[in-house]
């Protein structure tokens, strides 16, 4: 069974205060691509967990588990 | 990088290729079976049509285009617009395209052994459905957000 990437990003993200839009100025891509992740449909790259983890500070483990 | 700029031109991208797959939907629907009406009038206005809906498709092309060429000279612009989740959703509108074309190939052939329709019938519909199944595929993948 394939296993499923959790994520925080929605609650860093109201931590922040930052939107969807925020987001995804900050790391160079469009709010789709943040909304998928968020959703769990689309697993980022190394490159983007990382660019997203960056923004909030955080190590990409507390961002996104398994 | 302004935010606005991203989903303006993300947004018309994804409406300029309806517009496409709508004027290619008309114009080739029409061009494949305009020859099988047999009355002038309806045909020369289903001409009429298809001569619009062909406009239509070019103009949308034209703008795909030239975002293509903002882009080019915009490379923060174009690292956004094709950013990796863009990439995989092309991927997968272009496996789906290649299976329903190799559908509509093994699906034409048959229909042109066993019955009388025209080969060049076939090639004209794996076109259509070729082309018009890539684009519908990656509307569809897109809007699904």
């Amino acid at each position: 069974m394939p296993m499923e990437l959790k994520n925080k990003i929605k609650v860093y993200r109201a931590m922040h205060n930052f939107t969807q839009e925020d987001l995804a100025i900050k790391v160079g891509v469009t709010r789709k691509t943040i909304n998928t992740i968020e959703t769990g449909k689309f697993v980022p790259s190394t490159i983007l967990a990382i660019k997203l983890a960056r923004v909030f500070d955080i190590r990409v483990e507390d961002l996104f588990d398994l | 990088m302004n935010t606005n700029l991203i989903e303006k031109y993300d947004r018309s991208r994804i409406n300029l290729l309806i517009g496409a797959a709508i004027g290619w939907g008309i114009y080739y629907g029409i061009f494949i079976f305009r020859d099988q009406i047999s009355n002038e009038m309806i045909k020369g206005t289903l001409g009429l049509i298809g001569l619009f809906a062909f406009v239509f498709f070019l103009y949308s092309l034209f703008r795909i285009l030239r975002i293509k060429r903002i882009m080019k000279r915009n490379p923060e612009l174009k690292s956004a617009l094709e950013n990796e989740w863009v990439i995989q959703t092309r991927k997968k509108a272009y496996a789906i395209g290649y299976w329903v074309m190799m559908i509509s190939v093994m699906t034409g052939l048959n229909l042109v052994l066993f019955t009388n329709i025209s080969p060049k019938m076939i090639l004209e519909l794996i076109l259509f459905v070729g082309v018009l199944s890539l684009m519908i595929t990656f509307i569809v993948l897109n809007k699904r957000d």
